[in-house]
């Protein structure tokens, strides 16, 4: 048999040109050179993220807490690690723009304005919870009056309604972009997909976040994708994509900043946000024995968004030590305190069961009603 | 003016996108093409691209898009282009449309319209024929309607266009091209919710809805028995009390329907009836629908859904009974 030569020219092939991670604060807090790229956030606007991620890790603190006393009323998805990456995205926002979450943006939450006592009825189920305690503690369904769009738990789907919400925010002639995100399980679901074509296509102002936390439930990233980097996955789409260290509130808002800014020209964005989930997918998990070891998390622990955003702080000479002890004191009364005011609020009553389901109670829900 | 079904459907999205800027249509093919029913013709042209919208084809693309669109207050149309191609998008219809104003506490709602082809009896094969109606019937949330001539199409779809609700909107492609009836000038819509007496009559009801109404009246005419024919227009939520009060003055009653028969609307308007009018039937109900088979064998497509003989025979036996 002859023999053929299968080999297609060079030219003719794609190529995939991973990035590299941006990077502006090392483990000690201390910023690099790339510190001076981007946008450069306010001495008050760092202060501002600094205090939401103090108290999101607060909150998340006694979520998981209240959980194991059976206050919380479902499973609970831990935070912790994410905190900055929220704060920098919430940070490149208007107040007027849109948030499409995934189901773990507690510190994004804080940072849109909900107020602490709003979040734990969430948690407990209770009637000041604007879901009318209908969904699981992550899944942010009715929170509207802070602009943050409905989510199942269902993974992918946000991207693609991100997409359409922000067709018609121009359709209407309005300035709002929508920030969209997602995990790294996310960016091999359909909706991932969907939302970045039609994103692409239709040159819709929206920002696109990827969390890559290593971890969707037990499968590591290199389950969901043969790619280096998930930011590479923009270029399918015709947009544009980068890769960013998302436990570091420097870099975070530089990017954010970039693709929002984007977004708002009609050129949406991508950005990998590269980060670790310290604890468990949720409550209902146990990573360290089935699927992941000790050491892995004490390497990750080196770069931990709070404790580099703190060193850098201090050595700025924006907060001194005691500062810093304040904050973190202050956050822990006030999570408290507004965890014993939604503890206190009444019940969701039985005929909310039955409401919402269309913009009328249909007769036989009516039926149902009167059956109990 | 003299239309039929596919040409009512396309005055009501013209009279509605003049009425309301927020309409917007989109869909594979929707646009310069107007469609592959030619349901969307002339739109395009009228309306420009930016609300008449082809799509990437995706279904749940589509339907994610229209759900963040009303999310944001538009009044979007999607065309899904055969419902059997609606799966892919079951996702955002089933977990995300149809539960929105309910996981949001109110605070977001849908108000979109899903319409799609359905049902047999073109000779399409098994993934241009089905008639999955029962599934959105069973997701809370979710409005269904399926209209059965040009004149409800048209005030059907005006209704569920300026509702507050999703609304999924099945038209059974083989209505498209005929009957022809007039339509009325000028606005108006039918009340989605309620079933009408597409034929009264006093010894047995037929209830059906869509292609088999029209089945089910010629049925009517051949029978020695009275027929009353209950036409649903509005599979969920189902106008019960229309279908109790026609089997309660008949006390026999029959199903038509074009679908495969177990767990299809059959069995839901038997159980209402057994549930709230038992005692008012002098025999059992029939059900008379496709086979339990994938919908549909194009070499058997002719016989797939209810027969005028069938449903005939099935008005015989009750009357027998």
């Amino acid at each position: 048999m002859l023999e053929t030569n299968l080999e297609i020219p060079r030219q003719y092939r794609t190529e995939v040109k991973q990035p590299q991670i941006f990077r502006v604060l090392g483990q000690d807090g201390e910023p690099n050179e790339a510190y001076e790229i981007g946008y450069k956030p306010t001495e008050g606007e760092l202060a501002k993220a600094y205090r939401w991620m103090v108290v999101g890790r607060t909150l998340d603190k006694y979520a998981l807490m209240y959980h194991r006393m059976g206050k919380v009323r479902s499973t609970y998805g831990p935070h912790e690690g994410h905190e900055a990456a929220d704060a920098g995205t919430a940070l490149a926002l208007r107040p007027e723009d849109w948030v499409a979450p995934h189901y773990r943006n507690l510190t994004l939450v804080i940072a849109r304005g909900v107020p602490l006592e709003v979040i734990w009825a969430k948690f407990f189920a209770k009637s000041g919870d604007p879901d009318k305690g209908r969904n699981l503690t992550i899944e942010w369904g009715g929170f509207k009056k802070w602009r943050i769009l409905s989510i199942g738990a269902p993974i992918g789907h946000q991207y693609v309604y991100a997409a359409g919400f922000a067709y018609a925010l121009r359709y209407m002639k309005r300035d709002e972009v929508v920030a969209a995100y997602i995990g790294d399980g996310g960016t091999s679901t359909g909706g991932f997909h969907a939302g970045l074509n039609f994103a692409g296509v239709y040159k819709v102002p929206a920002a696109f976040f990827i969390y890559n936390n290593q971890y969707a439930i037990s499968m590591p990233v290199a389950r969901q994708t043969a790619v280096e980097r998930l930011a590479t996955k923009a270029a399918a789409y015709g947009i544009e994509g980068v890769s960013a260290d998302g436990m570091d509130l420097l870099a975070v808002v530089k990017t954010a900043k970039w693709a929002v800014e984007k977004a708002r020209r009609g050129e949406p964005a991508l950005v990998e946000y590269v980060m670790y989930r310290f604890g468990p997918h949720t409550t209902a998990d146990d990573p360290l024995t089935r699927y992941r070891d000790q050491k892995e998390v004490e390497e990750w622990r080196r770069w931990d968004p709070l404790a580099r955003l703190e060193r850098f702080l201090i050595r700025s000479g924006i907060y001194s030590e005691s500062d810093v002890r304040t904050i973190w004191e202050e956050a822990e009364r006030e999570v408290k305190e507004a965890a014993k005011a939604a503890e206190a609020m009444p019940d969701v009553p039985v005929e909310e069961a039955v409401r919402d389901v269309y913009s009328f109670v249909p007769k036989s829900l009516q039926e149902w009603l009167g059956e109990l | 003016m003299i239309a039929n079904m596919a040409k009512a459907i396309n005055m009501a999205l013209h009279e509605e996108m003049a009425r309301d800027e927020r309409v917007v249509v989109l869909g594979e093919d929707v646009g310069r093409r107007g469609g592959v029913f030619l349901v969307t013709e002339g739109l395009y042209e009228r309306f420009g691209p930016e609300r008449v919208i082809d799509t990437p084809l995706n279904e749940g693309g589509i339907l994610g898009f229209a759900l963040g669109m009303a999310m944001a207050g538009l009044k979007p149309v999607a065309e899904i282009q055969f419902v059997d191609f609606i799966w892919t998008g079951a996702d955002e219809l089933l977990n995300h449309i149809a539960k929105l104003r309910y996981r949001s506490g109110g605070e977001y709602k849908a108000p979109l319209v899903v319409r799609a082809p359905v049902g047999s009896g073109v000779k399409s094969g098994l993934y241009h024929s089905q008639s999955p109606e029962a599934v959105f019937v069973h997701t809370p949330g979710l409005v269904v309607v399926m209209p059965s001539t040009p004149y409800n199409a048209k005030g059907l779809l005006k209704a569920a266009i300026r509702g507050d609700d999703p609304v999924v909107f099945l038209e059974p492609k083989i209505l498209y091209r005929s009957p022809r009836e007039e339509i009325p000038d000028g606005d108006y819509v039918v009340e989605i919710g309620k079933a009408r007496v597409a034929r009264e009559g006093d010894d047995v009801t037929v209830v059906a809805y869509g292609a088999m109404v029209h089945r089910a009246l010629e049925a009517a005419e051949k029978a020695k028995a009275s027929v009353e024919v209950v036409d649903l227009l509005t599979l969920n939520p189902m106008d019960v009390d229309a279908v109790l009060k026609s089997v309660s003055k008949t006390g026999r009653l029959v199903v038509a329907y074009d679908a495969p028969k177990t767990a299809g609307l059959g069995a839901e308007v038997a159980a209402v009836v057994a549930e709230k009018a038992l005692d008012k039937l002098a025999a059992p109900v029939v059900r008379v629908a496709g086979p339990d088979v994938p919908q549909s064998p194009v070499a058997h497509d002719a016989i797939y859904a209810p027969t005028v003989e069938r449903i005939l025979k099935a008005i015989e036996k009750v009357m027998a009974y």
